[in-house]
């Protein structure tokens, strides 16, 4: 794990995405969605994922940087409603949570990137889920 | 099952996975539940980018036919005969779709023959779209070593869809990754309504069938921020129309489901319509 890495191509922030996403997934328990949604992102940037969540089923969402100075990355999932169902803020800024969705419905998972301390900071974040395993 | 998946991997495109440590992970295991985050609000502002995350073949095949039993229908697939009609990468990119959600229907059905024929049709199309520049010896051996244990197709065409998709938009390709989706999206609705009529419009898939109306609603979601990507915005006219006959089936077996009746004649009739509708994208698909 790097410190302010700079130029994060595509490709790296796959791999990262597969080595560390994956593996705080769990695939044993959870079935991963197909989707690494991995990109490079700059101090105060913000990246959405729009996925459908069915109820019934048990979900865990990873969320993950490669770089200590994204480690209060902060999420939030977010219904049509725009009403905020859970922000890992109260969670001490954990990284992966796990529910089961009363209704099904059409969620947003929103990642803001801390503002740098200090200078400029890129990295690689990812946002993974899987479902319990069919 | 061994032999399927040696077979499997001698045809199998990959899936470049790294194992080793990884960072600790703090994990909330929570019920979703309504929170004041007021103060955390003004932290969020527009969002850079979006990713829309439809359910992959394997999950939609999952949720539409896990519970239909023996019900399985050949005849319902799109040929393997067709894979050579696809010349351009839009029809090869849908195709991909369809024939991977294909290949996951058979697996779920058991029919592990057709299945092979379905994910070496896939493999075909991935080769000519370039996917193979990403196989590696690493990938085999790591898929000889991870499946012989574990019989399920579902976690090969799970590796096989999250490579396709990271392999399009690694190279600047995002349209093929989302036609890629919703061609895979579309061909589980085409095979869950037909599928409907052999169940006797039962309220389990008629139900299952509703709830991708969430599905729906991101398709058009995706196609109207692409207006000036031709080739997925070409659809919005179609999507739209499937969209708004996807609401009109939908409220009406809530109704039928809330007053805990059968399926309803008006809601049966609406279906036919969505039945059709969807029927008509997919084999302007294929075709």
């Amino acid at each position: 794990m790097g410190f302010a890495i700079f130029n994060r191509s595509v490709a790296q922030c796959v791999e990262f995405a597969e080595k560390i996403g994956l593996t705080l997934l769990n695939t044993e328990e959870f079935q991963h969605d197909g989707y690494l949604n991995s990109i490079a992102l700059t101090s105060g940037e913000q990246i959405d994922v729009v996925k459908p969540f069915f109820k019934g089923r048990k979900y865990r969402i990873v969320v993950v940087a490669d770089t200590k100075a994204f480690e209060y990355l902060n999420f939030r999932v977010i219904n049509a409603n725009q009403i905020v169902i859970y922000n890992n803020k109260v969670d001490d800024y954990t990284s992966i949570w796990e529910f089961m969705p009363q209704e099904s419905e059409n969620l947003i998972i929103s990642v803001k990137v801390p503002d740098a301390k200090s200078g400029y900071t890129r990295g690689c974040v990812a946002i993974i889920t899987g479902v319990d395993n069919y | 099952m061994k032999d399927v998946y040696q077979l499997l991997i001698l045809l199998f495109f990959p899936a470049i996975l790294f194992f080793g440590a990884c960072e600790p992970a703090n994990n909330a295991s929570k019920d979703a539940k309504n929170i004041d985050v007021a103060d955390a609000d003004s932290d969020f502002h527009e969002a850079k980018k979006i990713f829309y995350n439809l359910p992959s073949p394997p999950e939609v095949s999952d949720m539409l036919f896990s519970e239909s039993g023996p019900v399985f229908n050949e005849a319902f697939l799109n040929r393997v005969e067709n894979v050579d009609l696809y010349e351009s990468s839009v029809k090869q990119a849908l195709n991909l779709g369809i024939y991977s959600t294909d290949f996951s229907f058979a697996s779920i059905a058991g029919q592990d023959q057709i299945a092979i024929n379905y994910f070496a049709t896939s493999q075909k199309l991935a080769t000519r779209l370039g996917l193979s520049n990403v196989l590696s010896q690493d990938t085999i051996n790591w898929l000889a070593r991870n499946f012989e244990n574990k019989d399920s197709l579902m976690d090969i065409i799970t590796v096989v869809y999250r490579r396709s998709e990271a392999y399009f938009n690694e190279n600047g390709e995002p349209d093929l990754a989302l036609l890629m989706a919703i061609g895979g999206w579309t061909e589980g609705m085409y095979l869950a309504t037909k599928l409907a009529k052999d169940l006797k419009y039962n309220t389990k898939i008629m139900d299952q069938i509703s709830e991708q109306r969430l599905s729906m609603e991101i398709i058009v979601q995706i196609i109207e921020s692409n207006k000036n990507e031709p080739n997925i915005h070409k659809y919005h006219e179609k999507f739209t129309t499937l969209n708004g006959q996807y609401k009109t089936f939908s409220n009406l077996l809530k109704e039928d489901l809330k007053q805990n009746k059968p399926v309803s004649q008006s809601t049966l009739k609406e279906f036919l319509k969505l039945e059709e509708l969807v029927a008509i994208l997919r084999n302007d698909f294929i075709n």
